[in-house]
């Protein structure tokens, strides 16, 4: 837990309490980078209930009070359209901070506004950090912020989050705010309307003790003349239908007489307003050194569809070099450490046999599979946090935004999309970088035919052996079968699961900065601490698991050995279990050998050219000829298409299920496993015609 | 103004030579000059001429202005492979004590990209001023 001193000419005492204090604001005006700095970095990540978008929480001790620092979705305004709308909605109305930090650009305040004005009418205490402030006036923004005090009655204090400039100062405001009444804030939204407000209010009057939320009945009455569903669904609920009607009556008396629908009317009323805020106390005079001018220049380039795709690919090229080539001597480094030191002093520990297999051979190995990945997030997450904080990655999204959107997706998941080619363990979690949890769902429902590199090994030895002539058309083909499954299943699911979900947004394009190195070294150490912790538990019960069925049979107890006897290995569960399966694959003509392999690919899909090699009990040398023998080209060619789309590796599932929960990870799961089969068995029927 | 096109101009002819010598040599499937100073594999070609394409484009248009964009990304770019090789060199020093990869990862700092990043330096910070304002 992180503790700031009370800056010593604060004169109000805290009393011994706990305070929750919400930080809120538009997308990209600095939210994490003020959260971050006001934990120290102390902060924890969870889920939001019920839905997986992330949820900062940091504590800090101000004086004596303990506070908790909740760091908001970033949102434009809060009618509840988008998920991370209704998320900060829930979050200010259920859970009722006693402050709200709204962080603002300072270079685009007008813009903030808006989200400030339907804070206010929350009734909530609001203090407004005004970020970025150096770099307004760089630009020539001039703000009267006394001024600005003065009319919205609520604390402005000037930062920059980034340099901890204005820090101690919010702090101190904090302080104060705590024990201070809210000041109240009422918008004039002309008379006909405001007397429709004051109409609905009266009639929601005594029933507001039925609602969960304590609110004003203003900001209810506001909310159902602008047909929030939300809000309409509450009262539903609840059994106030007669509210809902009334308000309906008198929205639309009101739409009858100005031929407008009040929501516009309403939110001009709000435009307005900050209109004249605007020309009241901010002032654009000649930049000094503009940002925005050299923030345009670079858009020209870096958004340009040639130029700009260039850019892309070769940034992409850096980070998998970054990620997966740069960092194998670490990975090797561990995979040493724990199978042969470690592995060997479990081996000939003095334990009984049972005991040192079950830590070797099935936590070890579960620990190992999870740590090996550690250095590939670590170096991956490092340089997409990176990316993310320059903003470049949100011209990314502007640039495959066209064509991501056909597949009902934004332009931003064509970072995870490609990540999936090098491993889908980090393309799962980096799909966080996504705003909506549907988006997050569909992505992630895609990434697992995005054909990783530990499937190579497989198409490497089948086109060795049977395709030498073709061999890299043959690999291209499976990674172009991948794609196209992908866009297939991109295609179906948004419009059998997502449909009714779509939802507009807007893309903000924030100026380039240089990221703080502190922010991006939490951000990406919370995302690999993220996977440790969840995934690495399913991961090491799955091969508890995995290791009881090969050790023990029908017989019994069949030995340690058995993981590495083909003999033994023939009489255990998986074998069985294998065997029961091999009737479903009679059509493929595969034997319960290849359907062993399979199983056991859902440890690793390296795994599965060994253990083909363990049961066909030939070395990997000798493997060549007895696939030769027990294969023609089109089995092969189906094998592998098959170990292409069947379910993912065990960190894999794991790290979807930790992500997007597991009702979803089971669709995913089934429906890759139908998919495989289909396809594998068209494979093989149009190629027996074929051939 | 003019030493500086030129070194922009000498730093973007670098990359596409480089890398138009790793195509050749490898449709031609032969060894041609120094392996170090070409890139690695093919995903650096296109990284190269991608750099290389933007210092000639910042180039081409310094007879009006320089394209500070082109310019600052160009930069960027070339300083960014140099420090993810240097990366690779402290990674790769780590195999020192696992295997025998001392000379291969001494090797390493003597790579065209590092080369080229090391030699951009200068001219960032001397056209620091320029791109900014």
């Amino acid at each position: 837990m992180a503790c700031h001193e009370v800056p010593s000419n604060t004169k109000i005492k805290v009393k011994q309490r706990s305070v929750i204090v919400g930080i809120i604001g538009n997308p990209n005006v600095g939210k994490s980078a003020l959260f971050n700095k006001l934990t120290k970095g102390k902060a924890w990540v969870g889920n939001w209930p019920g839905v997986t978008v992330e949820k900062k929480i940091g504590k800090i001790n101000l004086g004596e009070a303990s506070v908790e620092i909740v760091d908001l979705p970033g949102i434009y305004g809060l009618t509840a359209h988008s998920q991370d709308e209704i998320i900060a909605r829930k979050f200010l109305l259920e859970e009722k901070p006693e402050i709200v930090i709204q962080v603002a650009n300072a270079v685009n305040l007008e813009r903030n506004l808006y989200l400030t004005i339907q804070l206010l009418e929350m009734n909530l205490k609001l203090i407004i950090a005004l970020n970025m402030v150096d770099l307004a006036e760089e630009e020539g923004v001039e703000i009267d912020i006394h001024g600005l005090i003065n009319e919205l009655k609520i604390p402005i204090i000037p930062i920059v989050a980034i340099k901890g400039v204005g820090i101690n100062q919010l702090i101190e405001t904090m302080i104060e705010q705590i024990d201070k009444p809210i000041p109240s804030f009422k918008l004039d939204y002309g008379e006909e309307i405001e007397e429709a407000i004051e109409k609905i209010s009266k009639l929601i009057g005594s029933s507001m003790r039925k609602l969960d939320f304590e609110v004003d009945s203003r900001w209810l009455a506001i909310r159902l003349l602008e047909d929030d569903n939300d809000v309409v669904e509450q009262l539903k609920s609840r059994g106030l239908e007669s509210i809902i009607r009334e308000s309906k009556r008198i929205k639309d008396e009101l739409e009858a007489r100005f031929n407008k629908s009040v929501e516009v009317l309403m939110i001009e009323k709000r435009y307005h307003y900050i209109l004249s805020l605007s020309k009241k106390y901010v002032k654009r005079g000649p930049a000094r050194k503009s940002l925005t001018i050299f923030t345009n220049k670079l858009d020209e380039v870096l958004t340009h569809p040639i130029i700009g795709l260039m850019i892309f690919v070769s940034m992409l090229y850096l980070l998998f070099k970054l990620s997966f080539d740069i960092v194998t001597p670490l990975t090797e480094l561990i995979e040493i450490f724990f199978s042969h030191y470690v592995y060997n002093l479990f081996k000939t520990s003095f334990l009984p046999e049972i005991i040192s297999s079950l830590l070797a051979d099935a936590v070890l190995n579960g620990v190992s599979v999870v740590l090996i990945f550690i250095p590939n997030l670590l170096f991956l997450f490092l340089g997409i946090s990176f990316l993310e904080d320059t903003g470049y990655l949100a011209r990314v999204a502007f640039l495959f935004d066209k064509w991501m959107n056909k597949l009902g997706l934004s332009g931003r998941a064509v970072i995870p999309l490609l990540i999936g080619f090098g491993c889908n363990v980090p393309a799962i979690m980096s799909t966080r970088v996504l705003g909506t949890d549907r988006d997050r769902r569909l992505a992630v429902s895609m990434i697992p035919f995005m054909s990783c590199s530990a499937r190579l090994p497989i198409y490497l030895l089948f086109t060795l052996i049977f395709f030498k002539e073709n061999q890299i058309i043959v690999i291209l083909s499976m990674y172009f079968v991948g794609v196209v499954t992908a866009i297939i299943t991109a295609i179906l699911f948004n419009n059998l699961l997502f449909k009714s979900q779509t939802v507009g947004y807007v893309m903000d394009m924030p100026p380039y900065l240089v990221p703080s190195a502190i922010s991006v070294l939490i951000k990406s150490w919370e995302r690999v601490k993220s996977f440790l912790i969840r995934a690495g538990t399913i991961i090491v019960s799955l091969m508890v698991v995995i290791w009881f069925l090969s050790i023990t049979g029908p017989e019994g107890y069949l030995g340690a050995e058995a993981l590495s006897n083909p003999e033994l290995l023939s009489r255990s569960w998986i074998a069985s279990f294998s065997k029961l399966l091999e009737p479903l694959f009679k059509p493929f003509n595969w034997d319960w050998r290849i359907i062993a392999s399979l199983i056991f690919g859902f440890i690793a899909k390296e795994v599965v050219v060994s253990l083909l090699a363990v049961l066909y009990s030939a070395g990997e040398q000798g493997l060549s000829s007895v696939l030769l023998s027990s294969f023609t080209p089109l089995t092969a060619y189906s094998l592998m298409t098959f170990t292409l789309l069947y379910t993912p590796c065990m960190a894999t599932v794991a790290t979807i299920k930790t992500e997007i929960g597991l009702r979803h990870t089971l669709l995913i799961v089934s429906y890759q496993l139908i998919i495989a089969y289909t396809v594998t068995y068209a494979i093989l029927l149009i190629g027996g015609l074929i051939i | 103004m003019k030493i500086v096109a030129g070194y922009i101009l000498l730093l973007g002819t670098a990359y596409i030579v480089s890398s138009l010598i790793y195509l050749i040599g490898n449709i031609a499937k032969v060894e041609i000059g120094i392996p170090q100073l070409l890139p690695a594999d093919v995903g650096m070609v296109f990284y190269f001429i991608t750099v290389g394409v933007l210092y000639n484009y910042a180039y081409i248009k310094s007879r009006e202005e320089i394209s500070k964009a082109s310019l600052f990304i160009a930069l960027t770019m070339s300083i960014a492979i140099m420090v993810v090789q240097a990366i690779n060199f402290i990674i790769g020093f780590i195999d020192l004590f696992i295997s025998s990869a001392r000379v291969e990862a001494i090797y390493n700092l003597t790579r065209i990209e590092i080369i080229l990043g090391i030699l951009s330096v200068p001219l960032l910070i001397k056209v620091r001023k320029i791109i900014y304002e």
